[in-house]
């Protein structure tokens, strides 16, 4: 072996499957795919603009109520642990797994690059949600800065719990659904302080008032939101790194 | 010996199922062929060579050190998964180039890594712009070869690498491990089709319920064979005069030409190869190879899983 072999790079893990995941995503149909998104929701989102005076509003509920709150939590959990599952299901982590890279650097790596995968997809939307908004001139740029920094911090953090989630079952779909009803509908709900175990209860005050007064951007909600996805990304790795998974079906120990 | 793998009382379960049951065995270096048929623990024996398990008792070194969860021996082993399932959007270099950065490879040495075992692993240059997914069997198995000696194995291990390869596509991976090991690297292969290891493979790890049934050099294996068979298999320039020869001799009860093949069935089966030299002698015909059927290790390995 030659001596550039053994010396090895750092972060090495975390830079393939990223590189892997690009490649993936810069294909012709998923750039389509993501410009299809990006297009239908700014389509979408305009018209909300019909009724002029309540347009602000309807934004603001739009995109705070529905995309934040409810469409963003289910399709992060059922969607986060799929490139850790899928690898698993299809075999080819064995590939990955024969290497000199440790197992947590490994679901470091997986976790980025679904990470990236939900980026893909909530990007293109995001930015059609954003230039509706302008277009309509119901959002400023500080109420859009609010939206896309709390977004991409919910998006982590849930990726993250569903990761966790993929580790421990195979059934991470229905286990990341059970995980919505139950936290953050149910917890969520609860107003004596256990609420704050809901990232959407964070979720919704950094973007209260967004289109008014440009959101709400305080360091407490982050943490929170932060905090939680840390939790989620260090069990799921510790689970990942003990655990014993049979290539092409469930785990077995 | 000078092993390479080495198992000693080595024993590997899944739950109650049965992986490898208390083997003993070792593998010098070279080419050396795990046979045995589904279900017998081949793939069990891989996972644990590559660290993918861990014994449940017993011990495996493979160049002195235990491979499970050791970073430092598994930059030295290759591997080829016995699946077939690859990224099928990707190219085969962005692939490479992605699973060597995975092994620590710096990022600016991956590309010239990737392209340098496509063109090991005999992958035409006109294919490297496609994706994975437009390839055929034989091509993603160039894909998977290149992969597994990228980074300069010392060993590499394969599962399985010519299922469903065509007899030429075959024999070219064949020729290619050949290359492989004249460069240095070991191979660990495993198949159940004997018939193409048995030109390949210096040495053998017979398995079977999860046991070994015999493991060593060709040679040794073959010394096992106490009982000929009176079936006897020669290729050689000249098949009818050859058999016309031998007939006229009155030692043989049958034969069957085709080609430069000659199927013989003689009398006294071990009287014939004790003393075969002089019994061709005085027939013009070139022989080139002969083999007593019991003598192939396919019969040897049916023999032995009786």
């Amino acid at each position: 072996m030659s001596e550039s072999h053994n010396r090895r790079a750092r972060f090495g893990a975390l830079r393939g499957l990223l590189y892997m995941r690009i490649q993936e995503l810069v294909t012709p149909i998923s750039l389509l795919r993501a410009a299809g998104i990006a297009v239908a929701c700014f389509l979408l989102f305009l018209l909300v603009g019909l009724d002029r005076q309540e347009a602000a509003q309807r934004y603001q509920g739009l995109v705070a109520g529905i995309f934040a709150l409810k469409f963003l939590p289910i399709f992060c959990l059922t969607k986060g642990g799929e490139t850790l599952r899928s690898e698993l299901k299809d075999g080819t982590i064995e590939y990955l797994w024969v290497r000199p890279a440790s197992k947590v650097e490994l679901y470091f790596g997986f976790m980025l690059s679904s990470y990236l995968g939900i980026l893909a997809l909530i990007g293109p939307a995001l930015l059609g949600i954003s230039v509706a908004g302008l277009t309509m001139g119901v959002v400023g740029l500080d109420g859009l800065l609010a939206l896309w920094v709390t977004i991409l911090a919910v998006v982590a953090s849930f990726t993250a719990i569903s990761g966790a989630i993929g580790s421990l079952s195979s059934k991470f779909v229905v286990l990341g659904i059970f995980y919505y009803s139950f936290v953050e509908l149910g917890l969520g709900a609860i107003p004596n302080g256990v609420q704050r175990l809901a990232l959407s209860f964070h979720t919704k005050s950094l973007l209260s008032g967004m289109v008014r007064d440009g959101g709400n951007l305080s360091l407490e909600p982050f943490a929170w939101i932060l905090a939680t996805g840390a939790l989620g990304l260090v069990v799921g790795a510790a689970v990942f790194s003990q655990s014993r998974y049979v290539v092409g079906s469930e785990k077995e120990a | 010996m000078n092993s390479i793998v080495k198992a000693e009382e080595l024993s590997c379960f899944y739950g109650i199922v049965l992986g490898l049951n208390n083997v003993s065995f070792e593998i010098p270096a070279g080419i050396t062929g795990l046979v045995g048929p589904n279900g017998a623990g081949k793939s069990t024996l891989i996972k644990l060579v590559t660290g993918q398990l861990a014994p449940s008792s017993g011990s495996l070194t493979v160049f002195g050190q235990r491979p499970r969860n050791n970073p430092r021996l598994l930059g030295q082993l290759g591997y080829c998964p016995e699946r077939e399932q690859l990224p099928k959007d990707l190219r085969p270099v962005a692939w490479l180039r992605s699973l060597a950065s995975v092994s620590g490879t710096p990022w600016w040495e991956t590309r010239a890594l990737a392209e340098q075992a496509l063109e090991r692993s005999r992958l035409g240059k006109e294919h490297w712009k496609k994706r994975i997914g437009t390839y055929s069997k034989g091509m993603k198995q160039r894909v998977k070869l290149a992969q597994a000696i990228m980074h300069d194995p010392k060993l590499v291990v394969l599962d399985e690498p010519m299922n469903g390869l065509d007899p030429m596509g075959r024999s070219e991976f064949g020729e290619i491990l050949k290359e492989l090991n004249e460069q240095g690297t070991s191979i660990l292969v495993s198949s159940h089709i004997l018939h193409e290891l048995e030109f390949l493979c210096s040495g053998f790890v017979m398995l079977n319920w999860g046991r070994v049934l015999a493991s060593g050099s060709q040679i040794d294996i073959r010394k096992t064979v106490v009982e000929w068979s009176d079936e006897i298999s020669i290729r050689c320039s000249d098949p009818n005069h050859l058999a016309a020869h031998l007939q006229a001799q009155g030692l043989l009860r049958g034969f069957l030409a085709d080609g430069q093949d000659l199927t013989i069935w003689v009398n006294e089966p071990e009287q014939f190869l004790a003393a075969w030299p002089q019994l061709f002698a005085g027939c013009a015909c070139e022989v080139y190879e002969m083999r007593n059927k019991n003598q192939a290790l396919s019969s040897i390995f049916e023999r032995m899983t009786r």
